[in-house]
């Protein structure tokens, strides 16, 4: 009896905790717009274009490296290494600020605050390239779930961005999106940044595919 | 539901000691080891550097300063000094870890030591001790956080590692008690290790 009324009340814990953890995710960004353009009717040139990291955070340079890698790949865009953007750029990556008040859940936030723009303008300059993508992670969150039979742990992502046409500095784009990795028992074994890797690969794949259906890049 | 009850009892007695030795615990890991444990200072000047531009390593870095001051024989650096012999200060510098998320992935040969040794040879300090602190991880959005740390001490004249330090720190409490206490942990081991402490004045 003493072991099915501490069941219940642990089952009612764990459900409260889920629940709590399930809203705290909310709350703190589940939006998933990987590559929303602010205009459908937009027109692309696939012309030239360099991916940077708006920031030198590790993960914000790994995802401009991923998204990079993925337009090469699957894009008609001319995409900049982020080897010759670094030649190119002293003290690449530039630290572009990034709008903390923008709010969960806008679909086309634009990323940096209007004092950059001559930041931003001012690489594209030395690129010489017909758009800039710059691209920020907001933050990495572990989240544990626990239910009745187990729980799992997770590690999101939470990738931002604009694309910004030259000449004239017009943002095109805009992503506020969301992907996970959940941890499996290989964990142990693996790199402490592995699964947040995984996520930001994950997070480029379907920034990268929407990018090129908007831009109809797709090679 | 007996093999349930079981684990959940086990769960229960590790919450109740988990609670039971927070409240007698100190809120701050500090470990500063020697390289040597002969180590001999060849010197008396040190500046404190922070390794990133993240704020909470500044401001970690200004406290271990100001206590260092207090509690050693050393001649610490201002941050005026050290600001105005780098530019830009604060700036990144390469730390000895692998990746830091939710921990610091430590791999002491990661630092970029020639960086670190041009910025010892401009400061002109005998000492050199830089300090990452680059996350706060906080848990279900809890105001209290907590800050892993990990540093390096460079002797001139190479730069070369004469000691590390394995920090982890609590944060986010009222008045910032916990992080003091850590900080004043921090200056005590750093200053009678290296044999620099105040009380050995003579």
């Amino acid at each position: 009896m003493q072991a099915g009324n501490s069941g219940t009340l642990l089952h009612g814990a764990k459900t409260v905790v889920s629940a709590v953890v399930l809203l705290a995710l909310a709350a703190c960004g589940s939006t998933n717009y990987p590559f929303n353009p602010m205009d459908k009717g937009q027109t692309y040139r696939p012309t030239s274009i360099a991916v940077i990291s708006g920031s030198e955070e590790a993960s914000s340079v790994k995802l401009a490296g991923f998204i990079t890698d993925g337009l090469s790949k699957k894009s008609t865009f001319h995409v900049m290494s982020q080897q010759d953007i670094a030649k190119r750029i002293p003290n690449y990556p530039a630290d572009i600020a990034i709008n903390t008040k923008v709010k969960e859940g806008e679909e086309k936030p634009i990323w940096f605050p209007s004092a950059e723009k001559a930041k931003l303008s001012a690489i594209q300059a030395k690129l010489k390239v017909d758009y800039l993508y710059v691209v920020w992670n907001r933050f990495v969150r572990r989240v544990t779930v626990t239910g009745n039979y187990g729980g799992s742990t997770t590690d999101y992502v939470y990738p931002a961005g604009n694309l910004i046409e030259y000449p004239g500095g017009k943002v095109l784009a805009s992503t506020m999106s969301v992907a996970g990795s959940e941890l499996s028992p290989l964990a142990l074994f693996r790199d402490k940044d592995y699964y947040i890797v995984d996520a930001l690969k994950d997070a480029s794949s379907d920034i990268v595919d929407e990018f090129t259906d908007v831009t109809k890049s797709r090679q | 539901m007996k093999h349930w009850f079981g684990s959940r009892a086990v769960l229960a007695i590790l919450g109740l000691l988990a609670i039971v030795s927070s409240a007698g615990c100190t809120h701050y890991y500090v470990a500063f080891n020697l390289n040597d444990e002969q180590f001999k200072p060849k010197g008396t000047s040190i500046a404190v550097i922070s390794g990133t531009k993240e704020p909470q390593n500044v401001a970690l870095v200004q406290m271990v300063s100001d206590t260092l001051r207090k509690k050693s024989r050393y001649h610490v650096a201002s941050a005026a000094q050290i600001s105005s012999a780098i530019a830009p200060y604060p700036q990144t510098i390469k730390g000895p870890y692998k990746s830091a998320y939710f921990s610091l992935d430590v791999d002491w040969d990661l630092s970029d030591r020639q960086k670190i040794a041009g910025i010892q040879r401009t400061l002109g300090v005998d000492y050199l001790y830089v300090i990452w602190a680059p996350i706060q991880v906080s848990s279900d959005g809890n105001a209290m956080r907590s800050m892993p740390a990990i540093a390096q001490l460079f002797e001139k004249p190479n730069s070369q590692e004469v000691a590390k330090t394995d920090l982890a720190f609590v944060v986010g409490d009222e008045g910032g008690v916990y992080l003091k206490e850590g900080v004043e942990e921090l200056a005590r081991q750093l200053a009678e290790q290296t044999k620099m402490a105040v009380a050995a004045k003579k």
